[in-house]
């Protein structure tokens, strides 16, 4: 057997080990890094809700793709290829990335508004909401809040962008009477651009006339 | 909450809001230690709240820690040590490109409100990584 046989042999038996866990687009042979050495890492992790995507390390010398939650790839150096996917479980994770994990901000929060039709009025049941808007704006102490009005679709497309926007600028008015900055406002009309649910031209539509506001 | 805290804060917060027009891409909201963004070749504390903007470079110190949630609703943190350029924030199709140049970066897609997958493409000195949703950590220096 030559040395590039033995090599191949080699390559291949890391890549079906390696393979039995992970899917690999290729394996390039890397020196293994000395176990106290500090090696860059990229390890995929599952959300909360446990789903999770994919990740692809790459440089001139390979690529490697993570499919599944807890697994990682050192990559020694930019000199040499990605390594093979290795398990990492949850204690590991939370003893090596605990303290960044923990620094990621809270999501944001959504609320929708619905409208009475072509009027910026709130229904009664989105009215009973705006407490509850203007205590979690002023719990996260939030600069920065999207408010984006909608239609439904009776209307001409250039009235309903103007009466998405008044009645962003009528809910960021009543909220702002709470103590919120007005410069923590972001408004914005998508008219009837952005239907909830999709209806012909001139079909009026509670779920479509709202305001959308997204708390960060 | 010490209610006097709750009465004082919302002087500080009247004062921490944008200052120029443009919309935001993300806004810093937790903070431990020292920070900095280099803007412009500018370079200023970061604080909470501080709104951030495609291509501000994020440093952290060897004390500080940062946490950014984006305007789509994806969430990054920097541990102690870390640099990162936000180089591109695209919305539809949803894009993101980050040059991390130290450190150790954790994310997390924003997925609500996402109607296609969402790609980041992060630059380190060893590898590209790209990512289709949800959620990763990177650590260069290898803790």
């Amino acid at each position: 057997m030559n040395k590039t046989v033995q090599f191949a042999v080699l390559f291949l038996a890391v890549a079906f080990i390696a393979g039995c866990a992970q899917r690999k687009i290729a394996t390039p042979v890397a020196p293994l890094p000395a176990p106290a050495q500090k090696v860059p890492v990229v390890v995929l992790l599952k959300e909360a809700d446990g789903t999770f995507g994919r990740v692809t390390i790459r440089n001139a010398h390979g690529v490697v793709q993570l499919e599944q939650p807890n697994t990682a790839v050192k990559i020694v150096s930019a000199d040499s290829g990605p390594g093979a996917p290795e398990v990492m479980d949850d204690s590991e994770v939370r003893r090596r990335f605990g303290s960044v994990l923990r620094a990621l901000p809270d999501a944001e929060i959504r609320f929708t508004l619905h409208f009475l039709e072509a009027s910026d009025t709130l229904t009664a049941e989105s009215e009973a909401l705006l407490g509850q808007i203007a205590k979690v704006i002023q719990d996260r102490r939030s600069t920065f809040v999207s408010v984006t009005g909608h239609t439904d679709t009776t209307g001409t497309d250039e009235s309903n962008y103007q009466l998405g926007l008044k009645r962003a600028e009528r809910l960021a008015e009543i909220v702002k009477t709470s103590g919120v900055p007005a410069t923590a406002f972001w408004i914005s009309s998508h008219g009837e651009g952005d239907l909830v649910v999709k209806t012909p031209d001139n079909v009026a539509e509670v779920k479509n006339r709202r305001v959308e506001i997204v708390i960060r | 909450m010490c209610r006097n805290l709750l009465f004082l804060c919302p002087v500080f917060w009247a004062f921490s809001g944008a200052v120029s027009g443009a919309e935001p891409i993300g806004v810093v909201k937790t903070l431990v230690g020292s920070a900095s963004i280099v803007r412009a070749g500018q370079i200023m504390p970061c604080r909470m709240e501080l709104h951030i903007f495609v291509n501000d470079v994020i440093q952290t110190a060897v004390d500080g820690r940062v946490g950014i949630l984006f305007s789509d609703g994806a969430r990054m943190a920097l541990d102690p040590g870390s640099e990162l350029k936000i180089s591109r924030f695209q919305f539809v199709p949803s894009r993101k490109d980050f040059g991390m140049v130290r450190g150790m970066v954790a994310y997390i897609s924003g997925k609500i409100g996402h109607f296609s997958p969402e790609s980041v493409r992060m630059e380190t000195p060893v590898a590209v990584i790209g990512l289709r949703g949800t959620h990763f950590v990177v650590s260069l220096d290898g803790n």
